[in-house]
């Protein structure tokens, strides 16, 4: 059969991608170098947090497979944040990630993608119009839309100390030909870094002096599909740096590959290494570090907050002062990776490429990090790409439903100039978007996007008819002369008390679930309707044309730094102006005058 | 509109007979200009510094100067505090004038001050509000900083549960509630001395304007006779409604069967958009279509106890004299700019009220949401552009 989509790269993103284009109805193949290391988690054995934890649950209602795998592959589950709201949990998982591989193919093999291992060196076609890839031993393969996943590879650099290396992580080779290839194509990119922690054996940490942490006490799975909640599988351990270990890492700074010049690419601010902790909190120690298997009994532990670029004779040292790990012996040295990813303004909403007719971008190399992010990506470019080719319209999440929307949105029109990693507070919906109700929230698009098979859909629509129902009802009575939003903005009511007062048993987690969702969508009821109204006003900014503006020293009535900065970004509406830092308040207010004025003589 | 940033001087305290007069320069080379006029060293007049000494053979005075970012404007800016003699005063300007300054227009350092970032727009309508009933100045720009503060301090909270331990629910509760009183204290000053939009009792000839217009008034301040046209000028007052002051204006009759089109027309010309028009007419006339098109009209049946006619749909029973609907007038009245400080500030008590309770059931996210309402009311939000420049047109020159 003639292969219509070509997924190229095996990562997070790109097993989505495969998947979803599949689900779409076109013949699918994924290309990778190694199908052991198919959604390798490269660096924490994690999946889930605040908000990403919820977006692997809107994976989940788009029809992906990362919530499977996470619930199938589960050592322990905790939920993030409960002291902070519904509406921010993070549910997270630790994650076996050799069976998380398993499990990934798996997927691949059941949606029926053909899997070819091999490394893409070169694009074939036109810019605008590729027609296939060449692989590292020469061979072609043909395709009609592509999608390129390829992680933190293009053109990967490992830092550690004084040595650089080429890799796109460790143990695996970079992909320099294809970076040169796309350089070549004159696409805008640009070099972002990122760092992993050191590797510790089990057997070498004295665990007796450190604070453990099991599974919370509570039934959860990420996906519908999975039976049953979480089983507490495997034990962690957190441990905390000490004066002496901030010692080790201020007097050796010069010599950390961050520190001493030698890389000069964004990181993530808010993933940041422990250099970086220790340089902008210097009177601070006692930062935790999370002790997390990579497996069940597995020999390896990873050591969470400790991300390092520093030495190994260094990174020995630091370890080495930790609580419980004075014998410790490291099997796996941090390090940096410096990659190439696509520039803002590169790729569309539906994340083809803008200047192509049929190359799709996904996952790290959009700027973003984080396996979640690459993973709802993945399936985003995966599925348009296949109802590009299908003649069908491509789609684009709406920012007020889910997290995709937010992020899709904020790469496209904000631009990122450090990893983009997902916040709860990058949503202006946040009350509305959670993690209980995510299946609710994307079950339009899902449909729309054409990934969500038959039988998903079927069951959804069947928790959709239970939800209905016990809404009527508790809508249509009322408890002791009160109604149930009243009752349920009480901040001290539960679930539970919901469905005892209309005697319905939720039995099992699905029904407790959606009896949650209920509670919760009647007490946030106001102020969502509030942020949506204001999105909306917003909105209408975004109609507003700033382009007729060509110099914004006319508008003297704003502050000079804004008007450098509106001078040289340009931006074509209102919104965009509005999203630019320099740009306050009353500066908009005054530009918001001017308009009106302008606009008013121009009429007359 | 004048380049920002020029020089500009003005006269900032009363133009009357007074111990001290206080003259006020501000934009670029504010500080060379006085340091030439006093014949002093470059610099002695840059940053925050005091000179004493003869001003250009005009007065002895005494000069301070602020620090670009840290005066009232932002701006490089020097104060120079005269004698009080009239004329002294209007010396110095004229010398500042010859050396590059130009005469302030009402409002203009304030303006500076709001385009700046030195005062919010929040700020500028509680000053105009303080300035019209000459009270001194309230500042709500330090609850909304501390109120940007808590937001990035919940987000952090929020987002990095294992790093940040700044804060806990307690602490939060408690930041809230000493915001909420200061936003109450806020709250009522200032409802007791700003003023609404102005409100204009507009409708034909005799159709009984001046005995809403005592009614609300409380007193009889217009003459009221039943021979047309006898309010010919209008009237204006400044009136107290439920706690709150509002510009009241009784105007000429105009429209319906007689018309005092000349009258009506001076009218027209003094409305400004914000306007609100209580429109009287006991027959039900449609008001004129440029008052409707630019404003909001409250449309009243009025003369309703004498009922000469039938009240149409769309249209407002009022009675003046048995007080039928005089209520729903007043309420019409009062929300004439739910924009206006007190409204806010009111608004922002009872939400940071609401954040309370959120921050006692641990539902942060609950808090953060609502806090940031709390904060967009204290930001003016860019479709109130127009209320800060009315609010700016109120200073008079020296503001
Ligand atoms: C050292 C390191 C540190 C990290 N630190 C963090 C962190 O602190 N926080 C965080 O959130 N995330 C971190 N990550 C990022 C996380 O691993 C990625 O965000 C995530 O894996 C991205 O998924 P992806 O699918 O885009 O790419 P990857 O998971 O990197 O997968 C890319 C895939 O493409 C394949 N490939 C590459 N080039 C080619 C080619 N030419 N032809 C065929 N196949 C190709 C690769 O073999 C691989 O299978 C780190 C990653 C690394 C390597």
């Amino acid at each position: 059969m003639k292969n219509r989509v070509l997924v190229i790269g095996g990562g997070h993103a790109g097993v989505e991608a495969a998947i979803a284009s599949a689900a779409v109805g076109c013949r699918t193949t994924l290309v990778t170098p190694d199908v052991s290391r198919i959604s390798l988690m490269s660096c924490n054995p994690a999946i889930g947090g605040i908000a990403k934890g919820t977006l692997v649950r809107e994976i989940d209602g788009l029809g992906g497979v990362a919530a499977e795998s996470a619930d199938n592959t589960a050592l322990q589950f905790r939920m993030l944040n409960t002291k902070k709201g519904p509406a921010v949990w993070g549910p997270r998982v630790q994650s076996d990630v050799n069976e998380y591989c398993l499990s990934q193919r798996e997927k691949l093999e059941k949606a029926g993608v053909n899997i070819v291992q091999g490394l893409v060196t070169k694009l074939m076609g036109p810019r605008k119009r590729i027609t296939g890839v060449v692989l590292g031993n020469g061979k072609e393969i043909n395709a009609e839309a592509f999608v390129l996943a390829t992680g933190t590879f293009l053109d990967g650099m490992l830092h550690r100390g004084k040595t650089a290396w080429p890799g796109g992580r460790r143990g695996d080779v970079s992909a320099v030909a294809l970076e040169k290839d796309i350089r070549e194509r004159m696409f805008h990119v640009k070099r972002f870094k990122t760092g992993t922690s050191p590797r510790v054996l089990r057997n070498s940490i004295d665990t007796s002096c450190l604070q453990k942490q099991i599974s919370h006490d509570m039934q959860f799975r990420f996906s519908w599909a999975s039976r049953g909640g979480i089983k507490n599988r495997e034990t962690c351990w957190v441990t905390r740096t000490t004066g002496e270990t901030e010692e080790i890492v201020k007097k050796s700074l010069k010599k950390s590959a961050l520190y001493s010049g030698r890389i000069h690419s964004k990181g993530p601010r808010y993933c940041p290494s422990f250099e970086d902790k220790v340089t902008k909190f210097p009177d601070r120690t006692g930062h935790p570090i999370h002790i997390e298997p990579m497996g069940l009994s597995s020999r390896v532990m990873y050591l969470n907050g400790l991300s390092t670029s520093m030495p190994e004779e260094i990174q020995q040292e630091i370890v080495r002062s930790l609580p419980g790990f004075k014998n410790a012996v490291i099997s796996a040295y941090g390090y940096t990776v410096e990659y190439t990813c696509f520039e803002t303004g590169e790729f569309e909403k539906t994340l083809r490429l803008k200047e192509t007719d049929n190359l799709y971008v996904s996952g790290q190399i959009l700027g973003t990090s984080g396996y979640e992010e690459a993973a709802a990506t993945g399936l985003l470019a995966g599925a348009n790409a296949a109802r590009r080719v299908l003649g069908l319209e491509e789609r684009i999440p709406d920012r007020m439903n889910s997290y995709l929307g937010v992020m899709v949105d904020d790469l496209v029109t904000r631009g990122t100039d450090e990893p983009y990693r997902l916040f709860s507070s990058r949503s202006e919906n946040r009350l509305n978007l959670r993690q209980d109700n995510a299946d609710r929230r994307v079950f339009a698009f899902a449909v729309a996007l054409g990934t969500l098979s038959q039988k998903k859909q079927t069951e959804y629509r069947a928790r959709e008819e239970k939800y209905n129902q016990l809404r009527h009802e508790l809508l249509s009575r009322r408890f002791k002369g009160k109604s149930i939003q009243d009752i349920c903005k009480r901040p001290e009511v539960s679930p539970v008390d919901v469905s005892e007062l209309i005697g319905y048993n939720a039995s099992n987690i699905d029904d407790r679930e959606t009896v949650t969702t209920l509670v919760l969508d009647l007490k946030y009821a106001g102020y969502v309707k509030r942020a949506e109204k204001r999105h909306k006003v917003r909105k209408r900014y975004s109609d507003v044309s700033l382009l007729h503006i060509i110099d914004y020293n006319v508008v003297d009535t704003i502050t000079i730094e804004a008007r450098e900065a509106l001078n040289k970004r340009k931006p074509e509406t209102l919104s965009d102006a509005e999203a630019i830092p320099a740009v306050r308040q009353a500066d908009l207010d005054a530009l918001v005058l001017y308009l009106m004025k302008h606009s008013v003589s121009r009429e007359t | 509109m004048e380049q920002q940033n020029d020089l500009i001087a003005a006269l900032a305290t009363a133009q009357a007979v007074s111990a001290i007069a206080l003259v006020r320069l501000s934009g670029k080379g504010a500080s060379a200009v006085v340091e030439k006029l006093m014949k002093l060293k470059s610099g002695a007049l840059t940053g925050r510094k005091r000179a004493v000494g003869d001003l250009a053979g005009i007065d002895y005075l005494v000069a301070i100067s602020w620090a670009l970012g840290k005066s009232y404007t932002g701006e490089e800016m020097v104060d120079l505090m005269c004698h009080g003699s009239p004329g002294t005063a209007a010396r110095v300007l004229e010398v500042l004038e010859k050396n590059g300054a130009r005469l302030a227009a009402p409002g203009e350092f304030t303006r500076r001050a709001w385009l700046n970032g030195r005062l919010s727009s929040l700020d500028v309508l509680t000053l105009s509000a303080r300035y019209s009933t000459g009270g001194q100045k309230v500042k709500s720009s330090d609850l909304s900083e501390e109120l940007s503060e808590l937001t990035s301090e919940l987000e952090g909270f929020i987002e990095f549960n294992e790093d940040h331990e700044v804060s806990d629910g307690s602490q939060i509760t408690i930041l809230l509630q000493s915001m909420k009183r200061r936003a109450k204290n806020l709250a009522d000053t200032v409802r007791s001395t700003e003023i609404l939009p102005r409100i204009f009792i507009m409708g034909p000839i005799n159709a009984g304007k001046s005995t809403l217009f005592n009614r609300l008034n409380g007193k009889e301040t217009v003459v009221v006779s039943s021979k047309p046209g006898t309010t010919r000028d209008g009237a204006t007052r400044i009136v107290p409604l439920s706690g709150r002051y509002v510009e009241i204006s009784d105007s000429a009759g105009c429209g319906g069967v007689e018309l005092d089109s000349e009258a009506y027309a001076l009218q027209e010309r003094s409305l400004k958009s914000p306007d609100r028009i209580v429109w009287l007419d006991p027959y039900c006339y449609p008001p004129p279509v440029k008052l409707t098109e630019n404003h909001e009209v409250l449309k009243c049946c009025s003369l309703a106890d004498k009922a000469p006619a039938e009240c149409k749909p769309g249209w407002l029973p009022v009675s003046s004299v048995s007080g039928l609907g005089v209520d729903k007038v007043i309420d019409f009245i009062l929300t004439a700019d739910l924009e206006s400080p007190s409204w806010r500030l009111e608004r922002m008590t009872s939400l940071l009220e609401e954040a309370i309770s959120a921050a006692g059931s641990d539902d942060i996210a609950l808090v953060a949401e609502i806090v940031s309402d709390v904060l967009r009311e204290a930001n003016m939000p860019q479709r109130y552009g127009d209320a800060v420049e009315r609010a700016l047109e109120r200073f008079c020159v020296g503001k």
